[in-house]
């Protein structure tokens, strides 16, 4: 009973304050134009077609050649490249907006003390807890999944003649794309459930939200300095765009373990939240019939 | 059906609680008074295990309860769901407490009672800080709890809002429910209060009904007040003399001769007498007061405060 109500009121928050449409569609709507912006580019300042193809440049073929990168600019603008740079902006817009929006459901309630009425009718930390952590990661993971999908179907069919003179480094078909797509929106759920357990534990939406984004830019530079490029939810963009490209540098069990070790740091933060808010219950008192 | 002893409490070297007891008897109404700062709320918190006590006993108990002892709590200022309507919150307070009866009969009662039907559908973002008060009583009345804590239920409302919520709690006193009333504002306690308890740093240094302390302020016998009347015009040095023949041995002249102070026992009849005597000689009072037995002198008394500050 308890759970269900949780749940109602997590849906009812989620979609009377607007934040359900902001999430929903601001990065999808964002997405769609920017695509639709690099397909047109081409037509409107030559953008796109300057760099795939040189002799728009007025180089020729043989002559950009000469340069060692000259094949690396070919693929870097490949149909493939173009997908998984704008999933992965898209991505990280995902993130910000999530993490940022959702801060009115992780810990704020606290810290306005809006749940000391229900806490004292006797509301119990894992309902409270279960209903937010299964609502918003999981909306946020099926929005990104959404919003990737589209700009692989978009990419498919915009991006899908080299200019004269470009060579289209790899080619992307459906089911890469929904490879990708319910890879990378593992991030974000990462992402949003770390940014609850901090801020459900300590109270401070706000330190939740800017340490999460923080925590994940910083612990992603030094895993990367260290010559890590997988088994951590922040590689997923890198490691899944190098598995598309060319699946002889990266094996699917490293993919498969990199989504376990994800799903189980996800698990970890809900009972991280449970265990903290559990252990934040007092009972100052003792039942002493009428004395 | 509470009692306290000996609670302590201290944020980080600060020391809020130090030592405090009281006790309430059950199907009253216990006044918790005290300047800012004092404790009040940190004791309702604790009472409700919101904040961890650092010594002390809290024994909660009815003659047939010894477990699940309910325990309602509006904070000072409640922060409920804006996004929510009447109904929908009380709906989910009743999840919250696995309320077993029917609950939209509940829901319906509790917004009747509180007389907020007429904003039953609509958001409680938008509603004044006292139909927010009266909802967070609805909420922590839900249910039925056997001590019911209201932090400075009427503080920030206006006239209207505050005549509304003690109407509401002089009902839920009616219908034998057990209440803590934190508050400062003392006509409020008086009206309802079976029992008061006067707070200072962090102790109790006053408990009873407001007779008994009265008494145990004044002595039980011949509790004694001031009464100041101050005259229009200065009074005759004859005039004087008359009253104090008259049985008003300790009238006292003020300098300027337009102040008289008696010391008065029964404060209505000595009130009406002297007002009668001053009458007869054309003596008019500007205004009169009186000093010494009200709540309020004791309460400024006992918590160090000027009344005048």
């Amino acid at each position: 009973m308890q759970l269900k109500a949780s749940f109602k009121k997590e849906l009812l928050y989620f979609s009377r304050s607007g934040k359900l449409y902001v999430i929903l569609l601001v990065p999808i709507l964002t997405m769609i134009l920017l695509t639709m912006f690099y397909s047109y580019a081409d037509d409107i300042v030559g953008v796109t077609g300057m760099t795939i193809n040189p002799e728009k440049m007025g180089i020729s073929t043989e002559e950009f050649g000469e340069y060692e990168d000259f094949d690396l600019i070919k693929e870097t603008f490949s149909q493939g490249s173009m997908f998984t740079t704008l999933s992965i902006l898209g991505t990280i817009l995902t993130i910000v907006l999530s993490v940022f929006l959702l801060m009115g459901a992780s810990g704020k309630e606290q810290k306005e003390k809006a749940h000391i009425i229900p806490n004292s009718a006797g509301l119990k930390s894992v309902n409270y807890v279960s209903a937010k952590f299964f609502i918003y990661p999981i909306f946020v993971y099926i929005v990104n999944f959404l919003m990737t999908l589209i700009i692989g179907i978009m990419s498919m069919n915009l991006f899908d003649k080299a200019p004269e003179g470009a060579v289209i480094a790899f080619n992307i078909d459906m089911g890469q794309i929904l490879l990708y797509a319910a890879t990378i929106s593992l991030l974000p759920l990462f992402l949003v459930c770390t940014s609850f357990c901090i801020g459900l534990s300590s109270g401070k939406a706000g330190i939740g939200a800017i340490s999460t984004i923080l925590g994940a830019y910083l612990l992603n530079n030094v895993f990367v300095k260290m010559g890590l490029y997988s088994y951590y939810p922040m590689a997923f963009p890198n490691l899944i765009s190098s598995y598309l490209m060319d699946n002889q540098s990266v094996s699917i069990y490293e993919i498969v373990i990199t989504i376990i070790i994800t799903l189980v740091l996800c698990v970890l933060a809900y009972l991280i939240s449970i265990f903290f808010l559990q252990s934040r219950e007092i009972r100052n008192y003792e039942d002493i019939p009428e004395f | 059906m509470l009692e306290i002893i000996g609670l302590e409490k201290a944020y980080g070297g600060l020391k809020v609680l130090n030592g405090l007891n009281m006790s309430v008897e059950k199907g009253s109404i216990y006044g918790l008074l005290g300047r800012n700062g004092c404790g009040k709320t940190t004791t309702m918190n604790i009472i409700c295990s919101i904040i961890k006590k650092d010594v002390g006993t809290i024994k909660i108990g009815t003659d047939n309860k010894v477990n699940d002892i309910k325990i309602g709590y509006l904070p000072e200022s409640p922060s409920l769901y804006g996004y929510m309507n009447p109904v929908e919150y009380l709906q989910f307070i009743a999840a919250c407490c696995n309320y077993k009866g029917d609950i939209d009969k509940r829901v319906n009662e509790l917004i009747d009672m509180v007389n907020l039907s007429f904003a039953k559908r609509r958001r409680i973002r938008g509603f004044s800080r006292g139909m927010t008060q009266k909802m967070g009583i609805a909420a922590s009345i839900f249910n039925e709890p056997d001590l019911l804590l209201l932090d400075e239920p009427t503080s920030a409302l206006d006239p209207q809002g505050r005549a509304e919520v003690m109407s509401l709690i002089q009902k839920l006193k009616d219908m034998g429910n057990t209440i803590i009333l934190s508050t400062h504002i003392l006509s409020d306690v008086e009206r309802v209060a079976d029992k008061i308890g006067i707070m200072n740093n962090g102790k109790m240094v006053l408990e009873g009904s407001i007779k008994d302390i009265i008494n145990q302020v004044y002595g039980e016998s011949d509790a004694q007040s001031i009464l100041h009347v101050r005259l229009l015009k200065p009074i005759s040095d004859e005039d004087v003399l008359a009253l104090k023949e008259e049985g008003y041995d300790s009238v006292k002249l003020s300098v300027n001769k337009k102040e008289l102070s008696f010391t008065i026992t029964d404060k209505e009849a000595d009130i009406e007498k002297i007002t009668k005597s001053l009458a007869l000689r054309a003596i008019i009072p500007q205004n009169i007061n009186v000093e010494g037995t009200s709540l309020e002198d004791i309460y400024f008394k006992y918590t160090n405060q000027n009344r005048k500050a």
